[in-house]
């Protein structure tokens, strides 16, 4: 009962004129980011936070805005899994595998619209699940010590990689990278400067969105000149179609078993929005596949993964805001989000910022209300953004990137920090070396060596703490099991998820 | 080969960062932690993965030839001039420039690059100076 008087302060905080027309703004923004090819919804929230920042919104308002563009870009991204055969991200991989045939026969209209229907079950049953599991998590998290959360950022460190992670070995180098970047600056506890290179402008540390924008967008830039499909434009178009609500509803048990399926991936820790679209069609294929007529264009083949990517993603908000440590590329940017806005994430937000939390779950409700409205009638409008030619797109990513940043603090010198960040992710990408595991490590290094310190602090400087309580046994175990695990199952993930790669379109 | 090579500059890195840490000053507080143990153990970390690819490198990455490196060069050394320059030019002829020279390496004619170029320079002009209230360096034109 007392979630549901909280949910009702939420409401009132998103639903004021300013915040819905925000939602709606960011839905719209969002789904052109998505479409647009070649920006991924990390890359098109990475971009926009520096401008929400800079243009002094509160709090709640700013985060009811980046999340409408986050469930978005989501979206928008699906557009080019179905017409174009191109996953905008990973997750979108498995919706490739029945979305493009459906395209091809014809069928673009009504897979695009499945599409946007299940997105919307699998967004709204992930969000009643946050809403019931995230105050609970809150409150088992007010027993961590700092001992604890030490080996909690252990843990999602040594999971990031996911489990279907390559090396493990460049996981974590690319973890320590992050880690060690946010050791530049002043230390918090002495003063001491670190690794500043006797220049001012590194007193205060790097700041993580100019990292974060560097190693996206600039990165990107980088890569589209290397495969320089420059010039080439794809026709593109979508049939007229009616919705076929009877159609819709055989799909309901596909939508709903994936959605359930989508939520616990995304919550578990390493897990995230690929594994949760994964096994969501997997499981479909098992249950229901009877005619095999999986991966040839049948409905419940873009259902499925839909209803899992989207559920998993409203899941990896969980640990993302009662534990403060994200499972994924998108939630690491939406706690940079926060964490811009001077907002921790953590079991005190709930009780600190209830407007915040709850706020951003009520918009989680409206945003994905918006989708669906916006999404069903303009589709078409949409899917024509995937012909803008690159040669106009990427340099308006590079100067909306470069202003945002510039914005933030008018200084010169985060621009060259931000081009420098762009070539290093460059090369950490051609290299194979994940950027998620960097980013984390830049956010969230401070928060683990000041709860290190405390935690010896605590003990007199024994650091038989790290392994002292039970709790902090289970943490060890999982984060070495996350380590671990990926060289004995992640090869058969691997497989199975690459298996069916997708064809070069013709 | 990349990846050793890779490993063996992270191992260094490691090294000069570890070698760097001894020289913190600990300070007058009674801090069990210290501002180089954490430092300590970030190096460590990346040494003992250093040390995993030099031994056993992933299969080579593909790079980019000559031709594609240099453009490469050439775009990041537009950005770097795009950042030094934007408060002395401002920032309608710094980005017409820049939107320019980007998207004729990006494989549009000088002249389409050239419209592009006046075109996402005032258009973005427009939505964040004066839509959005973000000021933008005025720079030359604003000194006419």
């Amino acid at each position: 009962m007392e979630t549901l008087g909280f949910l009702m302060q939420g409401f009132d905080v998103a639903l004021t004129p300013l915040n819905l027309g925000l939602a709606l703004l960011g839905a719209f923004l969002g789904t052109i980011i998505g479409a647009l090819p070649g920006l991924g919804p990390s890359n098109g929230v990475a971009i926009l936070i520096p401008l929400a920042f800079s243009l002094r919104l509160p709090p709640a308002s700013a985060l009811i805005m980046l999340t409408s563009v986050y469930y978005g870009a989501m979206y928008g991204g699906r557009i080019s899994s179905i017409l174009l055969n191109i996953p905008g991200d990973e997750p979108a991989l498995m919706t490739t595998l029945d979305g493009y045939p459906m395209a091809k026969q014809g069928k673009a209209g009504e897979a695009l619209a499945i599409s946007a229907l299940s997105s919307f079950v699998g967004g709204l049953i992930a969000t009643f699940g946050l809403l019931l599991f995230a105050p609970l998590l809150a409150k088992f998290a007010l027993f961590f010590g700092p001992a604890e959360y030490f080996v909690l950022f252990v843990l999602a460190f040594t999971t990031i990689g996911g489990i279907s992670s390559k090396n493990q070995f460049k996981s974590l180098m690319a973890a320590a990278m992050g880690l060690m970047i946010s050791t530049i600056g002043l230390d918090p506890a002495t003063g001491e400067p670190r690794y500043t290179l006797n220049q001012m402008e590194l007193f205060e540390g790097v700041n993580f969105l100019v990292a974060i924008v560097g190693l996206f967008a600039i990165s990107e830039i980088l890569f589209f000149l290397e495969e320089s499909h420059a010039g080439k434009v794809t026709k593109v178009t979508v049939n007229k179609f009616k919705i076929q609500w009877k159609e819709m509803f055989k799909l309901t048990g596909t939508t709903l078993r994936s959605s359930v399926v989508g939520f616990i991936a995304g919550v578990l820790p390493g897990a995230g929005a690929s594994l949760g679209s994964f096994m969501a069609y997997t499981i479909e294929k098992r249950l229901v596949d009877h005619e095999g007529t999986f991966g040839s264009g049948d409905p419940r083949g873009v259902a499925a993964p839909e209803a899992g990517n989207n559920a998993a993603a409203g899941g990896a908000l969980v640990p993302m805001l009662t534990l403060g440590v994200p499972g994924s590329g998108t939630t690491a940017v939406l706690l940079a989000m926060l964490m811009s806005m001077n907002i921790t994430p953590g079991p005190l937000l709930f009780q600190q910022h209830p407007d915040v939390v709850w706020g951003l779950i009520a918009a989680l409700f409206i945003g994905n209300i918006m989708l669906l409205v916006l999404n069903l009638p303009l589709v078409g409008f949409f899917a024509k953004l995937l012909m803008v030619p690159s040669h106009v797109l990427m340099p308006i990513v590079a100067i909306v990137g470069l202003i945002g940043i510039y914005s933030i603090s008018h200084s010169p010198f985060d621009l060259f920090v931000m081009i420098a960040f762009g070539v290093g992710g460059w090369l950490l990408r051609k290299l194979e070396v994940p950027l998620v595991p960097v980013i984390l490590g830049i956010l969230l290094g401070q928060l683990m060596e000041d709860n290190l310190r405390r935690a010896l602090n605590i003990s007199n400087g024994d650091w038989g703490t790290l392994w002292g309580s039970p709790l902090c046994w289970i943490l060890w175990v999982m984060a070495l099991g996350g380590l671990v695990m990926p060289f004995f199952i992640g090869k058969f993930f691997r497989v199975k998820i690459m298996e069916p790669e997708p064809e070069i379109p013709d | 080969m990349s990846d050793r090579i890779f490993g063996a500059l992270m191992l260094l890195l490691a090294a000069v960062y570890s070698w760097t840490a001894r020289g913190f000053d600990p300070g007058f507080m009674a801090d069990p932690l210290g501002p180089q143990t954490f430092p300590y153990l970030l190096g460590a970390v990346l040494a003992i993965t250093a040390l995993y690819l030099l031994v056993r490198p992933d299969a080579p990455a593909h790079w980019p030839d000559l031709r594609h490196l240099l453009q490469m060069g050439l775009i990041v050394v537009v950005l770097l001039m795009y950042a030094g320059l934007l408060e002395w030019l401002g920032f309608i002829i710094a980005t017409i420039l820049t939107v320019t020279i980007l998207g004729w390496r990006l494989g549009a004619s000088l002249k389409t690059a050239t419209f592009t170029g006046i075109g996402v320079s005032l258009a973005v002009y427009g939505l964040f100076d004066m839509l959005l209230e973000l000021p933008l360096p005025a720079g030359l034109l604003g000194r006419l």
